[in-house]
Order: structure tokens, then sequence, then C-alpha cells
């Protein structure tokens, strides 16, 4: 026996293991890098190749003629900006003449970083492999002729989307703003929101190919070091050749990959990521997505909605628990009709036993068959339904849901009770906020339902008992993932299935270890006129007889 | 590493599927739903039992998709039935005729004939509490005769006629002049010293707007009907040339047993006086001569009925106390007697008390000619005193035979109903 339950434990939870040391298998730079502006010329073109977008100016400035060459991307620099605040500078004779020592090639980098270029963002690479990085993020590179150092000039400015409403999280109320795709609109949406000097953005660069931008959000005085070290030891131990979205990010960092359930919540939401960073937790930005993660994670988060806390709390703690029964629902529903249906007929009221049996009468599968095709062909509608555009996307739910259901029913090849079920489950699907969550529930109802019909009730339960304990095996950067009901004080149990007034959160979880625990005083905010109970009249208006 | 732990997993999981297979699995459509048995005696033979079932026909219910509703298809309930020297034995003959599983979970009813309930009713009870599938909440129902002989009566109400049944009993639960028992209840009592159980009563009789007597003259005469017999009138096939016999069914009276044979019958206003014992008449209507015109009648709605029993020992001689309180409203009235005074309310109060006393006399006197204890006057003696109980027990019956009872009740009127006093010279 004890060893069957070991081997069921390793198999329901693996041990997490993660290669420990952090190998950048980055190419060496090459080292031929030479001051001289020929011969790095002539090292660019050797290295870029012969890439359209890239383009080099070469001019020679100053009564000494000094030479020099800016180097950038077409298209993702700042073309009008380069022309009017380096070029025009540089060339113009009245400015570089106006300053009392004459342009050398000794003195140029100093005279143009701090002189005469009309720029708010200048930085120095030490070397050519920096300063090639740096251009090929949009930056501005000016070489001088016999100097080593490189200045390279934020002049990043490409096509970008302008911030939309999220379409996977919308909500009645609250912000229309979503995270774009550019890395840089997305902090200034979070900085307008956290105005504090502890907000911490922190770059790592991951991909050997993409060298994608990967940004660390937190508040340094509330974060839990130990998380957060955690998340940076895991984000800098990825080595792979491209990052193309926060999914990504989130498979390699995770801590259990093979389980079904996602371990990372993510969000389009500005406000949603905002309060998760102002609660303690770490965002984590990935360049080229709108898709922002948020670290640690538990089950419960999928569960809440952003709007919740914008609604008046009753309603939001109705919803709240309306979604936990829904997630039920959505898992358990098909299964447990076919366990009833086929084995346990007796738990049935009878009427209800009697309107289920005229409707399968005739009905050539049985109730398992029928559940597991029923809902298969729900799901194949419902992939159909979302690669297709919106006008052929409408067309394909008339035909398939309408259209080919009424038409099974009439056949009598599906029970109208089934039809009812699948129907329901689907509908409690699309009710649950967070999509990565509602997939894994649609993956796990058809195990479900297959134990279900081999045992009835039995089965059922035996399924629900794999998944609690795998459940509550999992954690998330050291948070378990059932927290708070496993690990979490009474308050923030309140606090997931309900949704208290907010003058009531006191304090923020404490599931999260976090440095400051408090958020507010106890009492923050004032409804009556100070020093009196009674109501305002007229006479409060200040208006003297 | 993994993989193979997915892999062992699978495996696992396919163990854990395929090794009990689809044990116990019973897809809904292979079950033969028996809504209702019948269970009759037929003295004489060597198989005496006789095992009617009523088996649902789920094609032929509304909703079912075969047969679009109830026009076109049969009965939605099929009778099988089967005969054995014991009920088991029966029902496995009836099941030679069934094209499916008897499932027995959702049966509602248990009609036991005459014949049955004067053999007695022990092999109908270790039936329903043995065999695991029946509940021992049906409903135990008496029948006069054979008790296969209501299930053929059509439906009215209901979409089959054991749902007519069920709902019979319900509203008859409601209403002072039965009291539906179900089968662990009537158990319970027959366990009990000093109590003896009762079922209630089902008929199918003739309904009354053919069978009385002053309006069947007027049909017959109008009709020239050619040799009717018993008291029987147009069906609803009354256009055919065929006669049916048209029944209702009837939930009224009690049948008192003495241990699990039937000891006899109660009519209606004998259980009506029985239940005043127990305090089970909200809804009674109790009619009274009015006290202003001794020949019209004015009646009252029962609203509360409180009953308390006690035992009175003086010596060797045992005697009970029964106190009854009640209250209601008046809920008709024939004349225009003025009732809002003092006097007239205790007049009223008293002849309706004098009522009620005289309604519980008879049936008292009724179950004391049967020797059966209904009520529990044993049982309450027991609670009382055990010890006199325990020497007395084995004679209960004969005592109760003879058993002296002391009736006080007192009722009161609460609402008259009346809106306005009667202008003088109404009259």
């Amino acid at each position: 026996m004890t060893s069957a339950f070991s081997i069921l434990r390793k198999i329901i939870r693996p041990n997490p293991k993660k290669t420990g040391s952090p190998q950048k298998g980055a190419r060496k730079p090459e080292n031929d890098d030479s001051p001289l502006l020929e011969e790095r010329l002539a090292l660019i073109k050797n290295r870029l190749g012969e890439s359209n977008d890239v383009v080099i100016r070469e001019f020679s400035t100053g009564s000494t003629g000094v030479k020099m060459a800016i180097l950038f991307i077409d298209g993702l620099a700042d073309k009008q900006q380069i022309n009017d605040d380096i070029i025009k500078p540089l060339l113009s004779t009245t400015i570089v003449n106006h300053y009392p020592e004459k342009l050398t090639e000794k003195n140029a980098f100093d005279l143009v970083r701090n002189n005469i270029a009309f720029f708010s963002e200048i930085n120095t690479a030490p070397n050519l492999t920096q300063a090639l990085k740096m251009v090929l993020s949009g930056d501005t590179a000016l070489f001088i002729d016999g100097e080593q150092k490189v200045l390279v000039f934020g002049t990043r400015a490409w096509e970008k989307r302008p911030p939309s409403e999220p379409e996977t999280e919308a909500a009645v109320r609250g912000p229309r703003e979503g995270f774009t795709e550019t890395m840089r609109t997305n902090t200034s949406l979070l900085r307008r929101r956290i105005k504090h000097e502890n907000l911490r953005i922190e770059t790592m660069m991951v991909g050997r190919r993409t060298g994608t931008n990967v940004n660390l959000v937190y508040i340094s005085d509330i974060v839990n070091k130990r998380t957060l070290a955690e998340v940076r030891r895991r984000i800098a131990a990825i080595d792979t050749d491209a990052v193309l979205e926060s999914g990504y990010i989130e498979e390699y960092i995770e801590d259990y990959p093979f389980s079904v359930f996602p371990q990372i919540e993510h969000t389009e939401r500005v406000d949603k990521a905002a309060a998760a960073v102002i609660e303690g937790r770490i965002l984590i930005m990935t360049d080229n997505t709108p898709f922002m993660l948020i670290v640690p994670t538990s089950f419960f988060q999928f569960i809440a909605a952003a709007e919740d806390y914008y609604e008046r709390p009753f309603i939001a703690t109705f919803l709240r628990v309306l979604r936990l029964f829904v997630l039920n629902i959505a898992l358990f529903l098909p299964a447990f009709y076919v366990a009833i249906i086929t084995f346990h007929q007796e738990m049935l009221p009878t009427p209800l036993l009697l309107s289920i049996a005229a409707s399968r009468e005739g009905i050539p599968f049985p109730a398992v068959a029928e559940a597991l095709v029923m809902e298969g062909t729900f799901e194949v509608l419902r992939e159909a339904g979302v690669r297709l555009p919106k006008t052929v996307g409408q067309a394909v739910s008339i035909v398939g849901g309408l259209v080919i259901g009424d038409a099974a029913i009439r056949a009598g090849l599906v029970s109208p009770a089934m039809v009812i079920i699948v129907a329901t489950t689907a509908i409690a699907t699309f009710a649950i906020p967070a999509y990565n969550a509602a997939i894994s529930i649609r993956l796990l109802r058809f195990p479900l339902i297959i134990l279900a019909g081999a045992m009835g009730l039995y089965g059922l339960i035996c399924g629900l008992i794999l998944i609690l304990i795998h459940l509550a095996g999992l954690q998330s950067f050291g948070v378990p993932y059932l927290s708070p009901l496993v690990h979490g004080s009474f308050e923030d149990i309140v606090k997931t299935f309900t949704r208290p007034p907010w003058f009531l959160f006191i304090r923020r979880p404490r599931m999260l270890g976090l440095q400051q625990i408090r958020r507010q005083a106890t009492n923050t905010f004032a409804r009556k006129p100070e020093g009196s109970t009674r109501e305002l009249t007229h006479e409060d208006t200040g208006q003297e007889e | 590493m993994t993989a193979r732990r997915i892999c062992t997993a699978i495996f696992l999981v396919f163990v854990l599927v395929s090794i009990p297979g689809c044990w116990d699995q019973q897809e809904i459509e292979t079950l033969a739903i028996v809504r209702a048995l019948a269970i009759d005696y037929l003295p004489g033979r060597p198989a005496p039992y006789l095992v009617t079932m009523v088996v649902l026909r789920p094609a032929d219910l509304v909703g079912g998709e075969s047969s679009g509703g109830s026009t076109g298809g049969g009965q939605p309930l099929q009778l099988f039935s089967g005969v054995g020297a014991s009920i088991d034995l029966a029902i496995a003959q009836a099941s030679t005729a069934l094209s499916r599983r008897v499932y027995f979970s959702h049966a509602e009813l248990v009609l036991v004939g005459e014949e049955m309930a004067r053999a007695g009713l022990t092999p109908v009870l270790d039936f329903i509490v043995r065999y695991p599938k029946i509940r021992t909440n049906v409903y135990l129902i008496y029948v006069p005769g054979l008790a296969q002989q209501v299930l053929p009566v059509p439906e009215r109400l209901e979409e089959a006629v054991v749902s007519e049944m069920v709902g019979l009993l319900k509203n008859a639960e409601r209403i002072p002049y039965s009291d539906p028992q179900r089968a662990f209840e009537f158990l319970r009592v027959l366990l009990r010293d000093g109590q003896e159980p009762f079922l209630a009563v089902m008929r199918a009789t003739a309904p009354l707007e053919v069978s009385l007597p002053e309006l069947k003259q007027v049909l017959e005469s109008g009709q020239q009907s050619k040799g009717q017999e018993e008291g029987v009138g147009q069906g609803k096939s009354s256009g055919g040339g065929q006669q049916e016999e048209t029944k209702v069914l009837t939930v009224a009276g009690t049948a008192a047993f003495e241990k699990d044979k039937l000891a006899g019958i109660m009519d209606a206003h004998e259980t009506r006086g029985y239940l005043w014992f127990t305090g089970k008449v909200k809804n009674a209507i109790i009619a009274v001569h009015d006290p202003g015109h001794p020949k019209a009648a004015l009646s009252m709605l029962v609203t509360r009925a409180q009953t308390k029993i006690t035992p009175v020992i003086k010596g060797d001689k045992i005697s009970f106390q029964v106190e009854v309180n009640t209250e209601g409203d008046i809920s008709s009235q024939n004349t225009t007697t003025n009732l809002n005074t003092p006097e007239m309310l205790r007049k009223l109060n008293n002849a309706i008390a004098g009522a009620i006393k005289e309604e519980m006399e008879r049936a008292l006197q009724k179950m004391q000619s049967f020797g059966t204890d209904l009520v529990g006057f044993g049982a309450i003696l027991y609670r009382k005193n055990p010890k006199l109980f325990a020497k007395l027990h084995k004679k209960w019956p004969e005592i109760f035979r003879t058993l002296k009872v002391d009736i006080t009740v007192q009722a009161e009127i609460r609402r008259t109903g009346q809106q306005s006093n009667v202008p003088p010279g109404y009259h």
C-alpha cells in the first residue's frame, strides 16, 4: 500500500528541478573592434550584412574636419529627431564654432555629448558590440574617428498600436486602456498609475536571437525579496534562442510545467497589473506582447475579475460566489449527469426521472458516449469559431449550434436533456473570467466523464479527489496554489470568497510574506461632518444671516 | 523520467477504469420503471400471491420523442401481473413478460387488497423492508376487494393514474377524512406496544354526478338506457355504442388493523372522529344547527386543534381523560342571525363542542367494537406507568373494548365572518 501511495504521489507531484547554473551561451563578442572609423564601418557592414534598413551616414565637421558616422535602423529610430537634433547641430558651423574649444578628435566625444547634441537621453557604449545591440533596439550610434567609446542616442520610435480596450478582459466599469506590444508604452501606463518612488522596473534580456526585453516590476519596500530573487534567478536561467510571447517565459519559470492548471496569471489590463504590484506581487513584462505575467499566483485569482473591485461590494461578492459555483458546474455537470443517469437513477426526483426517461427513449448511444460526442462537438465548434473572421464565425455557430443541434434531436441521435447539459456547461465555462483556467477545466471534463461513465459517482469522486490532491500539491513561487485556503489568514480567506468594501482592505495577503502588510489605517473614511453627528442642513452652507 | 511517470499515471487510471468495468451500470432506457404495486392474496391457491406492477412506458409520456404527446400513443402505464407462492416469486413470474429490468426505486404506492389484509400484511412489509431498491416511504394503501381493480381506472387530472393516486393521497393529508400512511409509519406503529396500525382506504366508485339516486332517475328517464345494471353512468365514450363504466378514485376512510390483520373499516366521518384524537383535523368543517334557526345549518372551519390525552389510574381502574381545544372560523351560515353577541357565541361554541364530542365518541365506539386501539391509549399508559402496562399488555385489546374515556371539548369561534349587522326588518 505504502509503495502504491508513493508511486501515486510521485506521479501527482513531480519534484520541480531547476537547472542551477544560468549558462549564458552567448558568443564572445568579436574583439577586433578598433577606434578607427574606416575599420569600424567595414566591420559593421560585415556584421550587419547588406540589410536595406541599416542606415550609415558619414560626415566630417568642425574646422579640423573630424570624421564621424551615424548608424541607425530605419523604421526603429526617429529620423526627424536624428536630422534635427543630432546631424543639424553637428554640421552647423555656427553651433560648432560657438564654443571656445575647437572641435578635435580628442575632445569631440565630450563636446558632442555635453554641448553640441540637442538630446536628452545620451548613453555611452564602451565598444562596438554594445553599441550594435542598442542600435538594433532602435537607438542611434555616433562613431567618432579615433574614439573607442560610442555615443548612443535614445531615438527609439516606431510604429505602434495605441493602448486600446483589452479584448480578453472586457469590463463594464473600469479603465478602457490595455497594455500594448510596446514596452515603453506599457511601463508608462503603469507609472501613470503608481506614482511612487519605490516602483522599480528592472530589465533583463532573454532570447539569444530575439534579445527580448523582460521587465520585472515591483515596489521595492513591499515585495518579498526572496520571491523576487527567485523570479530573477529563474528568468536568468532561461537559455533559449527566442521569446516571442510571455507564454514562453511562463513555461520556463512555472513550478510544475506538467500540470494542466496554469500557475501564473496573465493580464492585459493595466489596472489589474497595477493592483497586483501594489498588493506585493511581481509583474513580469515581456516586450512585444500585451500579456503581462503576475507571480505568485493562487488558484482563486482565476475567479476574480477586475470589475469586482469597482462595483458595489454586495454585487461583487455575489458574482464571485456565483463564479465559484459556475466553475464547479463547468467541471462536473456532464460527468455528474452521466453518473446519475447510468448508475444512480434512484437519486432523481420521480417526475424528473420520468421526463429524462421520456427524452432518452430511443437514443441509440449510452449516456457516456452521448456526453463525450456532444462535448467533443462543442469543442470543435468553439475551435472553429475562434479562428474564423467574426462575420463567418457567426455562421458557424448558427449552423453548428442551431441546425446540427436541432437536427440531432429530431433525428433521435441525442437526447434534449443532454443538449441542455452540454449547453449549460458551455455557458458556465464562458463565465470563468480567466481564459487559461477555463481551458484546463474544459480539458479535465473529459476524463471525468469517462470516470463517471465507468464507475458512476464513485468514479466522479475518485476524479475529484485526484484533482484536489494535485491542486493541493502545487505551488507558485513558494506560495501554495490553493492558498489562502491552505496557508493564509482567516481575513485572506474572507477576502477571497467575498469582496469587502475598500475601507476594510486593511492588510495585504499574508501568504505572500511581504515586507509591509498594512495597506491603510483602520478607519480611513470620513462620512459625517466633524464633531457632530447630525445631518448637514442649509445652515452648514456657511451663509451668514 | 517524467514521461515514465505520465505513462504510469495513464496506466493506473486505465486500470482504475477498466478493472471494475461498468459494474452496476444501467442505462435509464433499459429500466422498467415500476410506479406502483398492487398485491392481492388469492386464498385457496397453492401460489396465492398476485402481484400487479404498474410500469411506465416513457415513450408515451408527454415530451417523449416517438409519439409526440399522449394523443397518438396508448396508456403511458402498462400492467404486468404474476402469481407465486411469495411476492418475489410473483414478481419473477411477471418479469418474464417484461422487456426491461424491473426497477422499483421510483415506486410510490403499494396497494394491498382485502384478502391480503385479512391474511396479514407481514409478507408485504417483509418485501418492502427487505428489498433494497424499494423505499420504505412508499404509501401503503388498503383497497376493498381486489387491489388490482383500481389500477385500470382512467386518470383525470394527472398524466397517469399513479400520479393521480399520489396526488389524491397528498391532498388527503390536508383533508381530515383519511390519514394516508407510508410503509414505515405503519411498521413503526405495528411494532409499538399498546397501539394498532391503520391504513387509508382507496376505492374506485362511480362518480357522484351519475350515481346519485335522484340524478340517476333523471338521466335514465332521459336516455332510454338499455339494461344498465349497477349505478353506472355514461363514460367519456357516450357518443359510441360501447358503454364504458366511468369510475373515479377516492381516498376516504380507514382500515383498522389488529397486529397485521384487518379488523374493520371506518368510514370517512368515523375517521374524522378518530383524527380528533390525534389532533390532525385542520381544515375540518363542523356543521351544527344555527342557534337562531334550529332547522338551518351553520358550519365552522377548524383552524387549530390540540388534543391532550391523560391516563387516570385509580387503583385497578384505568380511564382516560381526553381534552380537545379547538378554534375556528364560521365558514357558512344560511340565515341572517347576528352571531356577534357573547351569548350567541357561547351557544355556538357549546353546540360545536357537542358535535365534535359526538363525532369522537362514535369513532371510539367503532374502534372499541373492533378492539383496535388506533389512538394508542396503551402506549400513553405505558409512557405514564410502564410497570402497570407491562402487567396489562397481554390483555390490552380486551381492556380497550371496555375502556372508559372521558371526552371534553372546548371550541371557540374566532371570526364569525359577518361583515355588517343585518338591517332590522330584513326578514
